[in-house]
């Protein structure tokens, strides 16, 4: 064993890594290594006993940074250092390679793979040389919460934030709560209007939950407002608002955007007519009709001629979704659920009508769909599977052709009222939130959240829920905000947050203040200010995000990214393209990364 | 290359020039939140890729100064992958774009210095995309063979001009 300060850690994964890498040889090539102090090889290092190993063989002092070749730093990494941390190591004096999914199961070849596993370890432990222990920055959290878009989600986001004592604003674009949900008469699965339990409510504004949300003294409710700007960083976000009362800034620690879908437009598809025959409505327009057939009647008429009721009525599902060429490519979830809601209600109203609902396959991810299937064929509700091409109009009435793939026929019906099924896309506010925020959007344009298995703190104190994630029912938007406010409640309770030192430094002495990294920073981190007489760059801790782009947009080299500094990458590059030169830190920037 | 005779000492291009096929020796910059967790499921899910890829992490291509590039190739690699979120996708908003402009940029520079604008290439995937991932890689690495060795790492024995240990 060398005389080293590095403590290498190899980990079979209960055989997993053993089966595919000769530990026994990278072991004894690592050994070699002057800069390692031992190398451990253990079953497990993530479960209990592993992590006992750990803490015990750091304790006994011989190592003052560790390198790991196992699985991925991301998840399991995680636990690996917290119990390094526990017996006395600066979390950012360890390393973790991922001779698993990056050796083990890739390369079929063992000796390759062997190779390969060290390589990286033995760059990895260059580059430890190189690392320094630093601390977490830490952050206050103001103990007020912003919830952008006043929905359902909104609302219970609101509500539990409150609930926990913590001051929320709710910022709502339009001039009611209540959003979508509100304007539906009936869901699944209760068949109760989305809001109150009592069942066709006209004066829902009066219904339990908006009351609520109105009257808790810890709510603020910020109507026809928008949202022009926000600025700061984690924990202390500073909202400028434009309402009409003018403009208004507010300071919040936490951020739930909950900013909803909308629905998908039929103009898209000519081919359904919709705009074109009048007799060619949305769901959501057979929402409002049925609403009204309920309580003032007489109102479930053709609206071509406003008098007749249609005696049979055809819905189309997957208007807009499933549809790569003219839609969107995902599954909006809930409109087979509703439009089967809504066929079952025409069949409550007017048992006479004929309701035939033209499916690709029915999609229903709850329980209790089944159920709500069979009731509606019971009722005598058609399903009829298979595309519709076209909406036509002759004579008056409007016809539908059709593919029945049960019978192997193409139809062409005359039919009173078509009814799109229109699916949910993100609502066209979401994408300047997200570039607000600085949140990522996924392959269909929703906002992204993170993976839940992440560590909160990689959320930055925003909180993503209910339709603006993706296409959900009322009953997991509410689920969704819950789990939000909760992690936004938790964070304003600690009062203050730990976050990474990994961001940028700037080497006054190198800088010439011009401005080159302002420009370049989305963050607003980096400001050019005057020191001494002098323009030089400075950072904004709270919100710099650590990202580099402005350490290498430097062209006098005087931003480092801490942890990520030059000499560490060439000493890494160095060693795993197998230049056998060691302490890159006599080259670049100097003394950055030389240790002890 | 085959001075110390120890194994993996090579940037995995084999046993130097004797025969036996080249493997070109890639360091694959992969940004922590597209690229890296690309690769990580490309061996979730058993999918190969050449072992002469070496995935270095970064926390965004956008910190990936042009040097780094150079560095890689001075250092002896064959060629140089960037690997981050999709365009208008990145976690942190541009910095793909940044990086993307610096290889357009660079790529010329290769040329001119005889290292040849193929050995820089930028690949911009979703952290699901195993299966991209690992094709990239396979592609780039046929490419890289069909290319033939870095001349400087041939010329130099890779070690970038300074002496061994």
């Amino acid at each position: 064993m060398g005389k080293g300060r590095v403590g290498v850690y190899l980990c079979t994964c209960r055989g997993e890594i053993a089966k595919h890498i000769d530990l026994d040889r990278l072991a004894a090539g690592l050994s070699e290594d002057p800069a390692v102090a031992f190398v451990r090889v253990d079953q497990e290092l993530c479960g209990p006993a592993g992590q006992d190993v750990l803490r015990a063989s750091h304790g006994e002092g011989r190592s003052d940074r560790v390198v790991a070749g196992a699985c991925t730093p991301n998840i399991q990494g995680l636990i690996m250092r917290a119990a390094l941390e526990g017996a006395g190591l600066n979390k950012y004096l360890y390393e973790q390679v991922n001779i698993r999914e990056l050796c083990a199961w890739v390369h079929d070849d063992r000796e390759a793979a062997t190779d390969k596993a060290l390589r990286l370890m033995r760059a990895a432990i260059a580059r430890a040389l190189m690392l320094e222990a630093l601390d977490d920055i830490e952050l206050k959290v103001v103990p007020e919460s912003l919830v952008i878009g006043g929905g359902v989600a909104g609302m219970q986001a609101a509500l539990e934030i409150a609930t926990r004592g913590f001051l929320a604003h709710i910022v709502e674009r339009t001039g009611a709560l209540g959003g979508r949900a509100y304007r539906l008469s009936v869901t699944f699965p209760t068949h109760n209007c989305g809001i109150c339990c009592m069942q066709y409510c006209r004066e829902c504004v009066l219904t339990p939950k908006i009351e609520d949300v109105m009257q808790n003294p810890k709510i603020k409710v910020h109507l026809n407002t928008r949202i022009e700007k926000i600025d700061g960083g984690f924990g202390d976000r500073l909202v400028t608002l434009e309402g009409p009362g003018g403009r208004e800034e507010l300071r919040v620690g936490t951020i739930v955007v909950a900013t909803g879908s909308d629905v998908f437009d039929a103009r898209r598809i000519p081919e359904y007519g919709f705009g074109v025959f009048r007799d060619v409505v949305t769901t959501m327009d057979l929402e409002r009709m049925l609403e009204q057939e309920r309580e003032i009647g007489g109102r479930f008429v053709r609206p071509s001629d406003g008098r007749t009721m249609p005696r049979t009525v055809n819905f189309i599902q997957c208007v807009g979704s499933r549809d790569r060429v003219k839609g969107n490519l995902h599954c909006s979830l809930v409109c087979c659920t509703y439009a089967i809601g809504q066929a079952r209600e025409i069949k409550k109203l007017h048992p006479e009508v004929e309701v035939y609902i033209h499916y690709i396959d029915l999609r229903g991810p709850y329980r209790g769909f089944e159920e709500h299937c069979e009731q509606a064929k019971a009722e005598g509700v058609v399903f009829v599977r298979g595309r519709v091409a076209e909406v036509s109009e002759k004579k008056g009435r409007v016809r539908i052709r059709f593919e029945d793939t049960d019978l192997g026929k193409q139809i062409d019906m005359a039919t009173d009222l078509v009814v799109l099924a229109v699916g949910q896309e993100p609502a066209a506010e979401s994408e300047r939130i997200a570039k607000l925020l600085h949140l990522q959007l996924d392959e269909d344009r929703f906002i992204k959240d993170l993976n839940p298995n992440f560590p909160s703190e990689y959320r930055r104190g925003v909180f993503v829920a209910g339709c603006a994630e993706g296409p959900k029912g009322i009953r997991y938007s509410i689920e969704d905000a819950k789990s939000a406010a909760a992690a936004a409640a938790d964070l304003m309770a600690a009062g203050k947050i730990h976050k990474t030192r990994a961001i940028a430094v700037v080497d006054e002495t190198r800088c010439r203040g011009c401005g080159r990294c302002e420009e370049a920073c989305e963050y607003h981190a980096a400001r050019v200010v005057e020191k001494d007489g002098r323009l030089v760059s400075v950072r904004d801790e709270a919100r710099c995000e650590g990202c580099g782009v402005c350490a290498a947009q430097c062209c006098n080299r005087a931003i480092t990214i801490k942890h990520h500094t030059r000499p560490q990458m060439e000493a890494l590059m160095r060693r795993v393209l197998g230049t056998k030169g060691r302490g890159a830190g006599g080259k670049g920037q100097g003394a950055q990364g030389e240790v002890g | 290359m085959g001075q110390t005779g120890s194994p993996g000492d090579d940037g995995g291009r084999g046993p130097g020039p004797g025969p036996g096929p080249f493997e070109p020796s890639i360091i694959a910059f992969t940004c922590a939140w597209c690229g890296y967790p690309s690769a990580v499921l490309a061996g979730v899910n058993r999918i190969e890729y050449p072992p002469g890829v070496n995935i270095v992490r970064v926390m965004c291509t956008g910190m990936i100064e042009p040097a780094y590039v150079m560095r890689a190739l001075e250092y002896g690699a064959d060629g140089v992958i960037i690997v981050g979120c999709l365009m208008e996708n990145c976690h942190y908003m541009v910095g793909n774009k940044r990086a993307q402009e610096r290889a357009d940029m660079l790529r010329p520079l290769l040329d001119m210095m005889g290292l040849r604008a193929a050995r820089l290439r930028t690949e911009w995937i979703n952290a699901s995309e195993r299966v991209r991932f690992a094709a990239a890689m396979r592609d780039f690495s046929a490419a890289l063979r069909e290319l033939g060795p870095n001349p400087l790492g041939r010329c130099g024995e890779g070690d970038g001009g300074e002496a061994g240990p």
